[in-house]
This record gives C-alpha cells, structure tokens and sequence, in this order.
C-alpha cells in the first residue's frame, strides 16, 4: 500500500461507518446516510483499487482514472456553484421584499419645522399617511 | 423629436409627476438636491437605502417623502421601492434622479413632456447629447463601452446608457420590475424598455462631476463587477 492510501482508507471506511450511525441513530435522514456511507466506500475503493476509475475513464475516452474524476469534480462543481447562486439570488429577492413592503408601509413626510404639514409627524417615524389611502397629492 | 415641444407644464401637471430618488449616505448633497427639486416639484420621494450618515435627518428637514430600508439593498432595490411608492400614490409620470447632485433639476422638465405629449413612454437622459461637465477621461471611456455592449447584447442603441436621470409614464413604470439590486439596475431597465415595446426617447441633459461625487460614485473597475453578475444571472436561470 502507498502511503496515501495508508491515511486515506481509514478515512474513508472511518467516514463511511459514521454516515451509517449516524443514519441508524436516526441522527441524520436514513436514505441520506445510506448515501453517503455508500460514496464514501466509493471513494476508498477508487483509493484502494486505482485500475477500476482508470478502466471507467477508459470508457470514455480518458486516459488515466485520476483524471476522470477530476473532470467529474470540476463538472459538479460547477453545477454546485450555479446553484448555490441562484439560490441565494433567490434568498436576495426575498430579502428585498420584505426589506421594500417595510419601507412602504412606513411612509414618512418631512418639513420644516414651523410648517410640518398636516400629516407629517418626523419624529416619531410613525407612518405618516397609509399609502394607499389618497391617490392624489397633499400638499406640503 | 425634440424634447422641448408640446404641452406647457402648470402647477396641477407637476403634481402628477412624482419624482424619485435613492439615497445611500448622501448627507452633504442631499439637502441641496432636494431643495433644487422641491421648488418646482411637489412630489418627492426619497428611498434612503440604509444610510448610516445623517441622510435621514436632512430629508425629513425637507417636505418630501422619505421611505428607509432597514438593511442596506443597493441602488436598484431603492429606486424600486420608489417607484412602487409613487404608483402607489397615483403617479401619472415618474423621474428618477441621483441624490449625489450631478443632476440639473431644470432638465426634468425636458423629460417630463414628451411623456405628457404622448410621444412616448420612457425618456432617457444622455449627457453625451448634452453636456458632461468635468467628466474625467477614463469615466468616459468607460461609459463609450457601456454603450458599445449594451448595443451589441440588447440590440438598443442608445448614446447613453448609465444615466440616472430617466422619465417615464405611470404604464412605463408599469412595464419595469428592478430585481438586479446593485449597479446592474442600469442594464436591466434597459432591456425591460426594450422587450415592453414601449417607445422610449433620448433627451439631452447635462451631467456635472464633482471630486465630491466622483469619491462617492462607482470606481471604474465596479464595472467589471457589474459585467460578471449580468453574466451570472443570464447562466443561472
């Protein structure tokens, strides 16, 4: 055995037995468990057995395993990154709605003090008017 | 068409145009802004994005309307929630002008009267049909760009596509939904002008940079920025 695979399987079957108390314990979901207990056991068998990823990659036309799952990282990666993105544009959008129907409600009017208006009231930072009472304009 | 026909704009046509400004700690030109505008225009609305500088206290010293974010969204969330205001208050033409003075308020009502005289929905402010007074060479360059892309990617042909300084009718605000919250706003309204098929015009409008706005305002390399999420959001969906 090389030396990385000296420190990697234990690893690996170390993770994978954890995934799967985890699961049983009831801890985490059982099928996300199960999951993961099985792709850590993946990973110590592509560790352990470095032919099979190669005769995979093979497959499909590359070369060596290693680069294989490199590309396949790289793809999920991506993948990965896209989506956290438009999840957290998702999360933005949310955010600036809930930040804007606040705003909105709290409409505020200024003045000069000697003439603040008949519905101005600045420094409680009440809502002054409800937004949707007039459609027309008061006058300062 | 030339902006500075059609109907003549009297004290009840102003108070249908509601006038709409985001604000992001603009304490030291805020006021003047508002006092330029309020002479003339009734209805001001200024959307202060969570300023953390005293912004808040020199409108509310101001007969405008002030709404406040609670949490800081960017320009483009603010104008928004402006114009979402302003519909709200029965709106029947809206402007959208910088809180950081580089604004002319005398040019709002080139703006307003092709939109008054039907001409059309949308009016675009262009310092490059009009004046850019100070404007640093890089700046320009820059703005070129802009317009060179935003040409080659919305097919809109514009000779100034990065100016805060825009009018539009209640149904044109109708038409735009701001959901880029930062600078990216600037692209977006664009494109929504363009696939709502609503007519739209450049008006000439003078443009004043000062090292006070020039500090506060985008640096140049913000742009890159900007490129990289209009890229992202068109991947990502």
């Amino acid at each position: 055995m090389t030396l990385f695979q000296w420190f990697a399987l234990p690893l690996f079957i170390g993770s994978a037995v954890v995934s799967l108390v985890l699961s049983l314990r009831g801890t985490v979901r059982r099928r996300a468990g199960i999951l993961w207990s099985l792709l850590w056991l993946l990973a110590a068998v592509a560790v352990f057995r470095p032919d099979l990823t190669t005769r995979l990659g093979n497959l499909f036309g590359i070369g060596r395993g290693v680069d294989f799952i490199i590309y396949l990282n790289l793809i999920a990666g991506f993948y990965v990154t896209l989506s956290l993105y438009a999840r957290s544009r998702r999360l933005e959008t949310i955010v600036t709605e809930l930040v804007r129907q606040q705003a909105l409600s709290r409409p505020e009017r200024g003045g000069p003090p000697e003439n603040p208006g008949p519905e101005a009231d600045p420094k409680s930072g009440r809502p002054a008017v409800a937004p949707e009472a007039v459609p027309g304009t008061p006058r300062p | 068409m030339r902006a500075d026909d059609g109907p003549r704009i009297g004290p009840d046509l102003r108070r249908e145009v509601w006038i709409v400004v985001a604000a992001y700690n603009e304490a030291g030109r805020i006021g003047d802004v508002l006092d330029g505008l309020l002479g003339r225009w009734p209805n001001v609305v200024v959307v202060d994005d969570a300023s953390t500088d005293p912004t808040v206290e020199e409108v509310r010293r101001r007969p405008a309307w002030l709404l406040r974010h609670f949490v800081n969204l960017g320009q483009g969330a603010a104008l928004q929630t402006g114009l979402d205001f302003a519909l709200r208050r029965g709106a029947a033409y809206l402007v959208t002008f910088d809180a950081d003075g580089q604004h002319r308020p005398e040019d709002i009502d080139a703006l307003v009267t092709p939109l008054v005289s039907g001409s059309c929905d949308f009016t675009l402010g262009s310092r490059f049909l009009g004046e850019a007074v100070g404007i640093p060479a890089t700046r320009k360059a820059l703005l070129k760009l802009a317009i060179f892309f935003t040409r080659v990617f919305s097919g809109v042909r514009l000779t100034d596509t990065h100016n805060g300084l825009r009018g539009m009718t209640r149904r044109g605000a109708g038409a735009l939904r701001i959901t880029l919250n930062r600078m990216e706003h600037a692209s977006q309204i664009l494109e929504q002008i363009h696939s709502s098929r609503l007519r739209y015009a450049e008006v000439p409008v003078a443009v004043t940079y000062s090292a006070d706005s020039l500090a506060k305002g985008q640096p140049s390399h913000a742009a890159l920025k900007v490129a990289a999420r209009l890229f992202l959001e068109k991947v990502s969906r």
